[in-house]
């Protein structure tokens, strides 16, 4: 039975979430995906286009994510073409910037920068947002439990 | 131009000196008029969110990121260093400080009503009773013209205003005595888990260095910041903490936001808002956007007869316009810290050869390292404990003292940590799980350490006034000459081998790594060691207080030698800040110099 195509919504989504190692709730939980897609619909629908083609094209199951799934994704990420608006993606969801590092980066929106990953990568919060509590700072760290 | 209205005391600047004397002399019943040169009028919450918004759209995120400079007053930027090129310091177009060297004062602070008390950290430190007679212990600096004892009801004075959270058990040491059965307004905020983890690491190594042995502990950092009220304060009346302005249930403990500078979201971090709202609550006005330009002077006493301040705006078509006027007290006091009242007083022609010389700063050495275990950055205050052990001694005849300060967020300001370290992931290819799993792996390790070097006055470290170099309004920049002596450079080497020894015996891996740093300003090669140090953000000494006109342009009351009804307060008025945070000790000469001008008036009305 073939499943009815996915919205290039829902594989944005879906692609992030294994791009950035974040779950699918995480990255839906932001409330920012539609955002993050407008804007590369802005800057570069091309290449977007692409990706997501060729990430469609791949069938991977995002609840069944293989070993050899994520070979075939990187394959896909080795493509000289496909391989800066993947990087873009994943700074994206981490930092809240289009263009991070670049001299014409900017913060999207103050959700986006709230909403970021690094921090939370690195095992807190965002400086100045999503506060932990008084004292908190004084109890062992959690570390990265892979879902 | 019209005069104006007599007040009984004109204050320059709406920063944490200038609020805390107008508080003082409003409570008793004077008439004061604050001058702010930057923007505010607001003790809304929602107008604070403003800031707070900028920090979540800055793409930089230094101490001025959510205050920037309204049109008339400047400030200086981080943004404005752009590194070394060719051995010469490169500015950013449209830098306030025009630097002349040798060195890069690299120091920012806030012009905005609440001054850099709205970006700082927070740390309070009583300095020790040895700072204040460095000449004569060590034949090093300067000599205050007054001693720990005199200034300690004063400090108890600012640690209420401010509100400090220590343990005084913890805090007597290396001579800092207390008033018997003195508790801080506060219980100490907690100690972070990686302070807690270093101190286990450390608990018996030894600092050596020139032939001596130290040992050493780490110590929490009082901090003005609302932790838990001690009901024992006060003679068992207790404190209330001070929440947000304009919404006093917020802000009631720190909520561990972790981003104290440049921000407090919930204004748990001290803020001289919650003074100016005070001082405005008895009567004081304040006048933003209004900057005194020039002390006016009586040529025959010398007396101030008024100050000429340029109230500005913005007009519809984008255009800065202003409008000049005077406004005339009974006292006069400049409260806009080290820099700009140095440049008012030049701009108004004062005599005294030491204004703006002795420029202080603390160059901060920053080294970092990779824990043995994961020791979770990016939690809490920026710094919740200290190394004071090196804070005092002998060698400070030779090299300059420095105090350890235990960072809690990571590699963030060498390195720009945690963004950097995704990029070398992505440099990798990594993504996904494997690049959140690099991440961690190096992140929730990481540690920095920085350490403050005290510097001793220099005289030609300088502010000084150039007609080249002017605003929009046509008032001074400051011209900044800079540069450290040997004796604090060996006081970096020596901060520095602190470092390596403290992380040897800890096990954490050093990372440091001085030679991506050869072309970013503070970095430097001393007795064939690469160092590197950035600023503290403490400006001190450029009005300096001593015995005559001679070596010094206030006395220990801190009034003008040559102006009897002018008086200065804050970090220009200090000989010295030692390995303190000088705002401490700046907010108790405030209580001080208010004081002082209140018994000057009522001297004058008997």
């Amino acid at each position: 039975m073939n499943k009815s195509p996915k919205t290039k919504g829902s594989l944005f989504e879906e692609l992030s979430a294994i791009l950035t190692g974040f779950s699918l709730a995480d990255i839906q939980g932001t409330g920012l995906s539609a955002t993050y897609f407008e804007v590369f619909e802005d800057k570069d629908p091309d290449a977007i286009n692409n990706l997501l083609g060729a990430f469609e094209k791949l069938g991977i199951d995002y609840g069944n994510v293989s070993d050899d799934d994520l070979i075939l994704i990187s394959g896909v990420l080795e493509d000289k073409y496909l391989s800066p608006i993947s990087q873009q993606l994943i700074l994206m969801w981490y930092t809240g910037q289009w263009n991070f590092g670049e001299t014409d980066t900017y913060v999207i929106s103050k959700e986006a920068y709230i909403e970021s990953f690094s921090f939370r990568a690195a095992g807190s919060h965002p400086a100045g947002a999503k506060q932990p509590g008084f004292g908190t700072w004084q109890f062992p760290p959690q570390t990265f439990i892979e879902e | 131009m019209a005069k104006e209205d007599n007040f009984d005391v004109v204050i320059v600047g709406a920063g944490i000196t200038g609020a805390i004397a107008a508080k003082e002399l409003t409570d008793q019943g004077f008439s004061v008029l604050i001058l702010e040169a930057g923007a505010g009028k607001s003790f809304k919450f929602e107008d604070y969110q403003t800031y707070l918004d900028n920090f979540y759209k800055a793409t930089v995120r230094t101490p001025n990121a959510p205050f920037p400079a309204t049109a008339g007053a400047p400030q200086p930027l981080i943004t404005d260093q752009l590194g070394i090129k060719d051995g010469i310091p490169q500015f950013a177009e449209g830098s306030y400080f025009h630097q002349v060297g040798p060195s890069t004062y690299q120091s920012t602070y806030t012009r905005q009503m609440g001054g850099t008390t709205l970006h700082w950290l927070g740390t309070c430190l009583r300095m020790l009773p040895s700072d204040f007679s460095e000449k004569t212990l060590y034949n090093s600096g300067r000599d205050w013209p007054i001693n720990y004892y005199d200034l300690m009801p004063y400090y108890r004075a600012a640690e209420l205003e401010i509100g400090v959270s220590a343990d005084v058990d913890e805090q007597a040491f290396l001579g800092i005595e207390f008033e018997p059965g003195y508790v801080y307004p506060m219980k100490k905020i907690p100690q972070s888990y990686s302070d807690l983890k270093l101190q286990e690491w450390t608990k018996d190594a030894q600092f050596k260095y020139d032939g001596t042995s130290y040992d050493y502990s780490v110590v929490s950092i009082p901090q003005g910041r609302n932790s838990t009220p001690n009901p024992a304060y006060n003679k068992g009346k207790g404190y209330v903490p001070v929440g947000a302005v304009g919404n006093p249930d917020v802000g009631q403990r720190c909520e561990g936001n972790a981003s104290c500078v440049p921000i407090c979201p919930v204004q748990a971090k001290y803020n001289a808002l919650k003074t100016l709202q005070k001082a405005v609550a008895n009567g004081a006005e304040i006048r933003s956007q209004s900057v005194a330009s020039k002390v006016l002077f009586d040529e025959k006493t010398g007396d101030v007869t008024g100050i000429m301040y340029k109230e500005y705006r913005t007009s519809e078509s984008g255009e800065l316009i202003y409008e000049e006027k005077v406004v005339s007290a009974k006292r006069y006091l400049l409260a806009a810290h080290a820099v700009e009242n140095a440049k008012l007083l030049l701009a108004s022609g004062c005599q005294n050869k030491n204004i703006g010389q002795n420029l202080m700063d603390h160059p901060v050495g920053l080294s970092w390292g990779l824990a043995p275990e994961a020791i979770g950055p990016y939690r809490g205050p920026g710094a919740t404990s200290g190394i004071p052990a090196l804070r005092d001694g002998p060698f400070r005849r030779n090299r300059s003292a420095f105090r350890v300060e235990i960072g809690n967020w990571g590699w963030s300001w060498p390195k720009f940590t945690p963004n950097s370290t995704v990029q070398d992931a992505l440099k990798e290819k990594k993504f996904g799980v494997e690049l959140r799993k690099a991440v961690i792996e190096k992140e929730e390790r990481l540690m920095r350490i920085g350490m403050l070097i005290e510097m001793q006055a220099l005289s030609n470290n300088a502010v000084t006034i150039d007609d080249r170099y002017r605003d929009h309004l046509g008032n001074y920049r400051p011209v900044i000459t800079f540069m450290l002596s040997d004796h604090e450079k060996r006081g970096l080497k020596a901060a520095r081998s602190f470092c390596v020894q403290m992380f040897d015996a800890a096990g954490i891996e050093d990372k440091t790594d001085y030679t991506e740093k050869r072309n970013v300003q503070g970095f430097l090669v001393f007795e064939d060691e690469e160092l590197w140090w950035q600023g503290a953000g403490h400006y001190a000494g450029t009005h300096l207080m001593g015995t005559s006109s001679e070596n010094s342009v206030v006395d220990a009351s801190q009034r003008s030698h040559e102006h009897k009804n002018l008086f200065l307060t804050g970090c220009g008025s200090m000989p010295s800040m030692g390995t303190s945070n000088p705002t401490l000790t700046a907010a108790a000469l405030a209580v001080w110099a208010a004081e002082n001008i209140a018994k000057d008036l009522n001297n004058t009305k008997s």
